[in-house]
């Protein structure tokens, strides 16, 4: 069990955190590639989490979720990285994913953008949804959070997270739509 | 039920966030109800799609990689460990010699006392400046 394994990993055992580790960390991965947008750093920066969530683990109180706690270190430490890389003068591709006050529009990573038309038009329709929106369906489809840690991490209660999704599954449906017609008008007056 | 409240309860049940008696109501709606039905297949295809539309997994050895780093440092901690530690106990053992040998000179004696202590203090304060460094170092135990 992972509570278990938790306070386990606060006594000091390497084998149970390295357990938790092979449970999180392709969600860690993701997270961190969304903000980093390469795979290189992205590997980097989950492999310096796990060791800071473990030199902290006893910090975590384990009547909360895990991932969370994770989430909020990969994002602290993702966003680290590039503002040490802009102070260091080296040029940054792009900005961190749902920073609407530094890039309106998302950029996604590149290896990302070269995919079938039908994942492009979900991508795009993504980019266009209100950073709320955008961020609750991240959470849910891609880093594969239950309600209890989508509640969590946005910081609000259980009982609206299935609402909010719905909305944001809705808008999202809407958006395909417009962007996909628009994309057959351009087609038509060619 | 109302046909929008079934549809907030059908995300739910993709989700797999319901419990059996929510399910069975909801089931119950379904059977009768043609246009969520049709909401319920058109959110399996969305959910299908942004699967795979989703971020790439790490690479193949990433775990594996990282289970080897992670259990080598504690090897290398206890390494040092044994290491300076012995080498301790190896000058304090030659210096109590130097001081039982009673055919040596005192200034040596003493000389050599100096320089050990003199050691000994600079060990103690380097060592509590990075315990106070780590302290306050908000990435402790991250490699750099
Ligand atoms: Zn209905």
């Amino acid at each position: 069990m992972e509570r278990e394994l938790i306070i386990r990993s606060k006594a000091g055992d390497r084998y149970a955190f390295s357990e938790l580790v092979r449970k999180y960390y392709k969600r860690v991965f993701k997270t961190a590639y969304l903000i980093l947008k390469n795979r290189q750093d992205a590997e980097d920066i989950t492999q310096t989490v796990f060791l800071k969530a473990y030199s902290s683990i006893t910090s975590f109180n384990e009547s909360r979720s895990f991932f969370p706690w994770l989430h909020r270190i990969t994002k602290n430490l993702s966003l680290n990285l590039i503002k040490r890389r802009k102070m260091a003068g080296e040029k940054v591709k792009s900005m961190a994913y749902g920073e609407p006050s530094i890039d309106p529009l998302p950029a996604l990573p590149e290896e990302m953008v070269l995919r079938e038309e039908e994942s492009q038009n979900i991508l795009n329709a993504l980019a266009e949804l209100p950073t709320q929106m955008r961020d609750i369906l991240i959470l849910k489809h891609w880093k594969d959070c239950s309600y209890r840690e989508i509640s969590e991490i946005l910081s609000i209660p259980i009982g609206t997270v299935m609402s909010r999704l719905y909305y944001a599954r809705k808008k999202l449906a809407e958006t395909i739509e417009e962007t996909e017609n628009r994309g057959e008008v351009r087609k038509n007056e060619m | 039920m109302k046909c929008e409240e079934v549809r907030i309860k059908i995300n739910g049940l993709i989700d797999n966030e319901l419990a059996e008696s929510e399910i069975d109501a909801l089931l119950d709606h379904l059977s009768t109800c043609k246009s969520c039905r049709a909401y319920y297949k058109e959110l399996l295809r969305m959910n299908r799609e942004m699967l795979r539309a989703a971020p790439p997994d790490p690479a193949d050895n990433w775990y594996i990689d990282f289970r080897k780093r992670f259990f080598r440092k504690t090897g290398g901690f206890l390494g040092r460990l044994f290491f300076i530690g012995s080498y301790l106990v190896l000058l304090i053992y030659s210096l109590f010699q130097l001081f039982k040998a009673p055919n040596e000179d005192l200034a040596i004696k003493l000389i050599i006392g100096g320089i050990f202590a003199g050691f000994l203090l600079l060990l103690v304060v380097s060592i509590a400046d990075r315990i106070k460094e780590s302290k306050n170092d908000r990435y402790r135990g991250v490699i750099r």
